[in-house]
């Protein structure tokens, strides 16, 4: 692009199809989704139609601590099988190209000492989580940042922008961790995944934000969507057919920047945003309970996400 | 140093002359241990359920109360007021407006990284009232000044306990209650309607329908819990009765689902919901936080009023309420200043010993219609040696007596609360329990008289099975697993080898395992009947501790004929409690007919065990008087025909006399009856098909196995068409980014 440009905008058309069968019939079930995509400052969700199958009994709409969008279902006749369709068109501008930030060492200072509304919003994504238990892998994530960060390892100089820290560590977990879906499974403690070096996006979003929160940066947990690789490109991204995840940095006064350590990318400029939170916990696609006899129970996913020709010129005000 | 004796001892010298006698102590110790078995704190101690011992009361009562004057206890409720108005305020600010995280008094990474901050409440419309119940220990130091130990917000426990005991203390200190030169003891019967009312204030439904919610009989205050719902007259429920609808909680019974409003929550918040990210594999009630978060039920107290107890929050706490309230609080923290200075000792009677000890007290508000209410009393805690005071050891629990009768509450005259009539409604699983209950009593009994009647048989006469060629002992083996319905492996196979000489053909080993299944039988009855205690008659418990206690002795070792005796005579004064004492609604009936139909399963059996085949007429004749006697019909019988046994009379008496209350006919004829009354087609159907085929029987004894299977379906039946119990909740999969 060149100066002067208006910035673009993309229209996203994301089909994303989970589906579960059970060897039994289930006489209840409970269901609690996000996967509806949420608004932020760099997309606009133009569509969006959640289709279930079975018809559930009971379906509400909420809008969690976060923001993000919860629908949550009742299905109260036998089913054995469970089919969730979220089919959205939204509209991305692609973000700029961030500079190099504030000192860290400053963001650190000032992010601890936040008050009134920015204390609410912010400080929350210093803390350890769930998935990111910061009293057992602190330590470990902390030296890992050194190592990976560091010009020369082991050494941040105080006076290195936060983008660029992020930057660096995005480069790093992508260079020094492999992509390897069959080395973890949702249980596996992320010990395990700074240790052994493997893992999967979500994996990496949890080293990276709780890298980034062990030396006192907030970071967030973001899942969502990536561009499917068009048929005559050489540019197929790694999650592409599935839910993604990725992070998110604060940068004072820039909002927060997004950055992919699985691709290696800031800003994120092929993702469509489905929710954050404070880590994979907080944003689960689906989470939720059945009621019936002991069952197995197999999962599927299926997800593209193709740009579309917007059919009508993007809103003046974009 | 006698400034450094506490006023607690001070208070507690004009009782000294009767509470200083360590036998007077001893015999109020035994007293007291024996109401609180009787009023069903103690007979959980002998249940393990699935191999772990099954929690009881989690102390013994220590018969030398706490003694606090009126003054004291003054400053003190006033304390427990402004401690639970200000956590009041700040829980409702901390899932509000979050000014004290805003302010930065409380740092928001602080709270969002504790496990009992339920981010999901932040936002949603709060309930009227977090804390609708609150408890706090407190200590007195040697230097004379009180401390708080630590605050319960999330489930309190302990005002239950509290009223238990001091109705135990009540009457094992007749003698000295009401003497005291400071005036009389101040009375908390009144508390339970002050906690009736706060339940009733936390939601804005008029005539609100409330429940006590618990854990289970596997929970370690269950013994509280059950006593909490009798004393408040509101059903306890666990999980499994309740399910959400249209964001509404519904309690599940028979024929229908009924509406709750208020759930007063014995459960820890992570069980309450299987669907939310925190929750544990305990089960819970799948949706339930979104009922709440919508207001559809409200929960006392509500939920996520745990984060109040978190330890690495509160230090937080005095500046966050200061800042909320505009004061300070008036009782300092336990702090290690405090734990230096140590705790006063208080008299106490350990091990059968006069001695001192350090207690911590607990002390109960709750927040009904006209403000916070304190109880004249609490728990007193005996702390061992070494004991960190905010988890003591199960040493010994006290009373708290608070001198002054104007400090007792008093009975409250307020509005009258509308009426829900829920006895009608009964939970499913309270119906389930009393079906199993019904069955273990009846199986037991026809185990024990088994045993007893076939082990008396066998030492009357040790040549018995010589005399019959061989031909009594197998009979006896049969009946035995006929009886216990089951097949007693061992000893039938060492019966048909006829190994053991000496043995009657196996009888000895068979009846070893009968006592196993006496034994099964028993653990069945105690802990159903213990899920449903609110139902049965006060004296029940008694009883059915008695029974644990001989169930514990029998997991040891093979049942005496003494024994057996004992365990059928309990069940007998069980009988006559069920009978006689317990309301017959819908929750009795169908323990009753549990009852009828496995009493049916019985005497078919025993018919079917005992029939003449190709013996001798001796040992027909043996066999016929075993079957009487089992069926505690012998001497009816003798009573009636006076004549030898005759087997074709003796089946017919046992198969389908109207008049013996023992017999099939009776029992299917009381099934039937139930099965009218519940509005059960089918089930008036399969008893009338039942009652058809009895008379042919006394004719032909070959017809009681069909008569015996058709009783089993009968049984299987009810449990299809009333109890087909939700299972637990299995989560679903995780999904997983990438590929996953």
């Amino acid at each position: 692009m060149t100066k002067g440009d208006p910035t673009p905008v993309i229209r996203y058309s994301v089909r994303h199809r989970t589906t579960y069968q059970y060897s039994a019939q289930m006489s209840d079930g409970y269901t609690l989704t996000r996967l509806i995509p949420r608004t932020t400052d760099h997309q606009r969700v133009a569509r969006c139609e959640l289709h279930v199958d079975p018809e559930p009994d009971e379906r509400r709409s909420q809008v969690d601590a976060f923001g993000n969008h919860v629908v949550q279902l009742g299905l109260h006749h036998s089913h054995a099988h469970l089919e969730l369709a979220a089919h959205s068109d939204v509209d991305v501008t692609v973000p700029a190209e961030p500079g190099p930030g504030p000192r860290w060492r400053h963001v650190a200072a000032q992010a601890a000492s936040l008050t009134g509304a920015a204390a609410l919003d912010v400080r929350p994504f210093l803390a350890a989580s769930t998935y990111v238990n910061l009293d057992a892998v602190g330590d470990g994530l902390r030296r890992l940042v050194y190592e990976l960060a560091g010009r020369p390892a082991p050494t941040i100089d105080d006076d290195v922008g936060v983008v660029d820290l992020t930057r660096r560590l995005c480069a790093g977990i992508h260079s020094s961790f492999d992509y390897d879906p069959s080395a973890t499974d949702i249980s596996t403690p992320l010990a395990t995944v700074i240790a052994e070096r493997h893992g999967v996006c979500q994996d990496f979003a949890h080293v990276a934000i709780g890298g980034l929160r062990a030396i006192g940066i907030p970071a967030r947990y973001v899942s969502g969507y990536l561009e499917t690789a068009r048929p005559d490109g050489p540019d197929a991204l790694v999650g592409a057919d599935a839910s993604h995840a990725w992070a998110s940095v604060w940068v004072p006064g820039g909002g927060w920047v997004d950055f992919d350590p699985t691709n290696d990318l800031l800003p994120t400029v092929r993702h469509v945003t489905v929710a954050w939170g404070r880590d994979y916990g907080d944003v689960a696609p689906v989470r939720g309970v059945v009621i019936g006899p002991p069952t197995a129970q197999t999962l599927s996913v299926a997800v593209e996400s193709r740009r579309v020709t917007a059919d009508r010129p993007p809103p003046g005000d974009w | 140093m006698n400034d450094r004796r506490s006023e607690l001892t001070a208070a507690t010298l004009p009782f000294a002359g009767l509470l200083s006698d360590v036998t007077v102590l001893r015999r109020m110790r035994a007293e007291a241990d024996r109401m609180l078995a009787a009023r069903g704190a103690a007979h959980l101690v002998a249940v393990p359920a699935d191999g772990q011992p099954a929690p009881g009361r989690p102390w013994s009562i220590d018969p030398i109360p706490v003694v606090i004057d009126g003054a004291t206890f003054d400053g003190l409720a006033a304390a427990v007021v402004e401690r639970m108005r200000g956590l009041e305020r700040l829980v409702a600010d901390l899932y509000g407006a979050r000014t004290v995280v805003q302010s930065g008094v409380v740092p928001a990474e602080q709270l969002v990284r504790s496990t009992a901050y339920r981010l999901s409440h932040v936002g949603t419309t709060g309930p009227p009232r977090w804390l609708a119940t609150y408890a706090v220990d407190v200590a007195r130091l040697r230097d004379g000044t009180w401390r708080v130990v630590q605050d319960c917000t999330d489930a309190p426990s302990g005002l239950g306990f509290a009223l238990l005991d001091r109705s135990v203390m009540v009457r094992v200190a007749s003698d000295v209650f009401g003497r005291s030169p400071f005036g009389p003891v101040a009375s908390i019967t009144g508390f339970g309607s002050e906690l009736r009312r706060a339940l009733a204030t936390v939601t804005n439904a008029p005539g609100p329908r409330i429940v006590v919610f618990t854990q289970g009989p596997r929970h370690p205050a269950y013994v509280e819990h059950s006593y909490l719902a009798r004393h408040l007259g509101f059903h306890l429920v666990e999980a499994e009765d309740l399910v959400v609808r249209r964001q509404r909680l519904w309690l599940r019974t028979i024929g229908e689902l009924e509406p709750i409003d208020v759930a007063y929550r014995r459960v820890d918040d992570a069980a309450c919901d299987p669907v939310e990210l925190f929750s544990n594999d305990r089960g819970g009630v799948p949706g339930l936080l979104g009922a709440v978060a919508d207001g559809g039920v409200m929960m006392a107290n509500g939920h996520g009023t745990g984060v109040l107890e978190d330890p690495a929050l509160v230090p937080y706490w005095p500046k966050a309420i200061a800042a909320l309230v505009g004061e300070t609080p008036r009782l300092a923290p336990f702090d290690d200043a405090a734990r230096a200075i140590g705790i006063d000792a208080t008299p106490s009677f350990l091990d059968g010993e006069l001695t001192e000890a350090p207690v911590v007290i607990r002390l109960h508000g709750v927040a009904g219609p006209s403000g916070i209410r304190v109880m004249a009393g609490g728990n007193g805690r005996v702390l061992g040696i070494g004991d960190d005071p905010d988890q003591p050891t199960a040493l010994a629990a006290k009373d708290v007596w608070v001198l002054g009768a104007q400090r007792s509450s008093p009975v409250v005259l307020g509005p009258a609360m509308a009426q829900v009539d829920l006895s009608r409604s009964v939970p499913t699983r309270a119906a389930d329990a009393f079906f199993e209950a019904g069955r273990a009593v009846e199986r037991a009994g026809v185990v024990a008289r088994t045993i007893a009647t076939v082990g008396v048989r066998r030492e009357q006469d040790p040549a018995l099975d010589v005399d019959t060629g061989g031909q009594w002992g197998p009979r006896m083996v049969e009946l035995l697993r006929t009886v216990c319905d089951e097949p007693l492996l061992v000893a039938t196979e060492e019966a048909l080898a006829g190994m053991e000489a000496g043995d009657h053909g196996g009888v000895g080993a068979a009846m070893q395992g009968a006592s196993r299944v006496l034994a099964e039988q028993l653990r069945t009855l105690v802990a159903s009947a213990t899920s449903i205690g609110e139902y049965l008659p006060g004296t029940a418990a008694r009883v059915l501790a008695r029974l644990a206690g001989l169930r514990a002795q029998l997991a040891a070792r093979t049942v005496g004929l003494d024994m057996a005796d004992d365990i059928a005579a309990d069940l007998a004064a069980f009988d006559g409690l069920w009978a006689e004492s317990t309301v017959r609604g819908d929750a009795w009936r169908f323990g009753d007919l549990g009852r009828r139909l496995e009493r049916a399963r019985a005497v078919a059996g025993l018919v079917d065990a005992c029939r003449p085949r190709s013996e001798t007429a001796l040992t027909q004749a043996v066999n016929i008087e075993v079957m009487l006697a089992v069926n505690e019909s012998l001497n009816a019988y003798r009573r009636r025909y006076r004549t030898d046994i005759e087997p074709r009379l003796a089946i017919g008496f046992v198969v389908d006399h109207d008049d013996n209350p023992r017999s099939l006919v009776s029992a299917i004829g009381r099934a039937r009856h139930h099965a009218a009354t519940l509005g059960w087609p089918d089930g008036v159907a399969t008893a009338e098909q039942i009652l058809a085929a009895l008379p042919a029987v006394s004719r032909d004894p070959d017809l009681i196995t069909g008569v015996r299977d058709d009783v089993v379906r009968f049984l299987e039946l009810v449990d299809r068409t009333w109890f087909a119990t939700p299972v637990n909740p299995i989560r679903m999969r995780p999904v997983r980014g990438s590929r996953g």
